[in-house]
């Protein structure tokens, strides 16, 4: 059992992945990003850091496994209710006013929660026709989790249901899943249409043309020069009119991109791309 | 005076209120350290609680947002279903990763965050509370060089928090709240 990774020790892991896979994870921020390397470190009986290197180095399929185990597990469904009830009742419903069919892009999942989420609110809404969703990860691993049976923990269920009746009163979100043993195996039918993308936004390019960006609780895990070139690229991802939604407790207000974008909901973090 | 600290970080559960009021609003306007409270809420309600507090303290009492900067003489409490971190460069950073004992704030990883930034620089203190967590953090806070103090269990409504500190280590002090104030008032 490995305690704690010293800053060298860090640096070393950030730059074996970097030379070995092009992917650089020095704008992480890094607390967090040596608290999920020690998680993959001791979950897998690693003997050391320079173990852990190596192995990493040597063998592809265990650094993706890395990258699926080690991305954060970031959420619950309908975290902040509040937020999925506002997108549901306003600002949906005036996308779909002016663009009739829209382009929604959920960046960087490290696991399906916010793509469930929109798929039930879509489909309660009747909007899964107009409405094409596209999922992107760094993880294969996790990207698969969208095509098969996404399970949880019945523990893990228990915050989502919560959120979940604050969300709606109308139905029940056991509609939604099946139990088995201690697994709640949720309908993969919500996620027909789905599309995902392997693809990294702290160093690809933007995708263009789409008009509601997810990206809630996903910044806080990289440190702030970074945050501010991925926003960049988001922005870029986004049709002027578009809405960019944020966790609550993130901050873009010093980021360039903020001067082109109209706040909201200071509340939930939902802004617009200004015509400028 | 010159004090040998650079920051207070307490940890708590909701039960500890009213003894954090009467901690934070004998600090003065003037104070020169952050204080960073962790303390044990309900997750789903996400306002409230600052402003409570705010009531309370002579100091400003914020929520930071992620990657905010830290200020001397400002209360700092931990958002609600947010873990949140004290990274290098004297900033916070905020996390939605899994519960730590059955927490989100995690009192353990805050105490463990700003023990590893502030090293022997840091006072952590545990108050009542009903749940382990925070033991674990006020450890790594002594391994730090850090100075470490609990609530006296004797005056806690609920002790398990401040008893599971004495098990597993030794506790530098074992203070009633108006110690804890006076303490505090000394070295800020």
């Amino acid at each position: 059992m490995i305690h704690d990774i010293g800053i060298v020790d860090t640096k070393k892991i950030i730059a074996a992945i970097n030379d070995t896979y092009n992917i650089d994870f020095s704008g992480y921020a890094l607390t967090s990003f040596k608290r999920r390397i020690l998680k993959v470190i001791n979950e897998n009986n690693y003997s050391s850091v320079a173990d852990f290197i190596n192995r990493v180095e040597t063998e592809p399929k265990l650094f993706e496994k890395f990258l699926s185990e080690g991305l954060v597990d970031t959420t619950e469904m309908f975290r902040d209710p509040s937020f999925w009830r506002d997108l549901r009742d306003v600002y949906l419903p005036e996308l779909i006013k002016v663009h009739s069919n829209i382009k929604v892009l959920i960046p960087g999942i490290s696991s399906a929660d916010d793509v469930y989420s929109l798929m039930i609110l879509l489909k309660e809404s009747n909007l899964q026709d107009k409405v094409k969703v596209l999922a992107t990860s760094l993880s294969q691993l996790r990207l698969d989790d969208l095509d098969g049976k996404m399970s949880y923990d019945v523990r893990k269920m228990e915050n989502s249901e919560g959120n979940y009746k604050r969300f709606t009163e109308d139905t029940e979100i056991s509609n939604y899943y099946t139990t088995e043993s201690n697994k709640v195996i949720m309908d993969s039918t919500l996620l027909k249409g789905v599309e995902t993308k392997k693809h990294n936004f702290v160093q690809d390019d933007p995708i263009p043309g789409h008009h509601l960006i997810l990206y809630r609780n996903r910044m806080i895990y990289l440190n702030a020069t970074t945050q501010d070139r991925v926003c960049q690229t988001l922005f870029d991802s986004l049709v002027v009119g578009g809405i960019f939604c944020i966790g609550s407790k993130e901050n873009i207000d010093g980021s360039p991109i903020s001067r082109k974008l109209t706040c909201l909901n200071p509340l939930e973090k939902i802004y617009k791309k200004r015509n400028v | 005076m010159m004090s040998n600290y650079k920051a207070v970080i307490i940890g708590g559960s909701a039960g500890s209120f009213q003894v954090i009021t009467r901690i934070i609003s004998s600090l003065p306007t003037n104070y020169s350290l952050p204080v960073f409270l962790c303390l044990h809420r309900l997750k789903h309600i996400r306002s409230g609680f600052v402003e409570a507090l705010s009531i309370k303290s002579s100091l400003p009492v914020i929520e930071p947002d992620d990657k905010d900067s830290i200020k001397s003489g400002v209360v700092y409490l931990a958002p609600a279903n947010y873990h949140m971190y004290i990274e290098l460069g004297n900033r916070f950073s905020l996390s939605t990763e899994e519960p730590v004992n059955h927490s989100r704030p995690s009192i353990d990883l805050s105490f463990m965050s700003a023990a590893y930034n502030y090293k022997r620089k840091l006072v952590g203190i545990i108050l009542s509370g009903a749940n382990k967590d925070g033991a674990v953090g006020l450890k790594k806070v002594k391994e730090n060089g850090g100075l470490t103090i609990v609530q006296d269990p004797a005056e806690c409504q609920v002790p398990t928090m401040p008893n599971a500190c004495l098990q597993i280590m030794n506790v530098d002090h074992k203070y009633s709240t108006t110690e804890i104030v006076r303490f505090l008032n000394k070295i800020g």
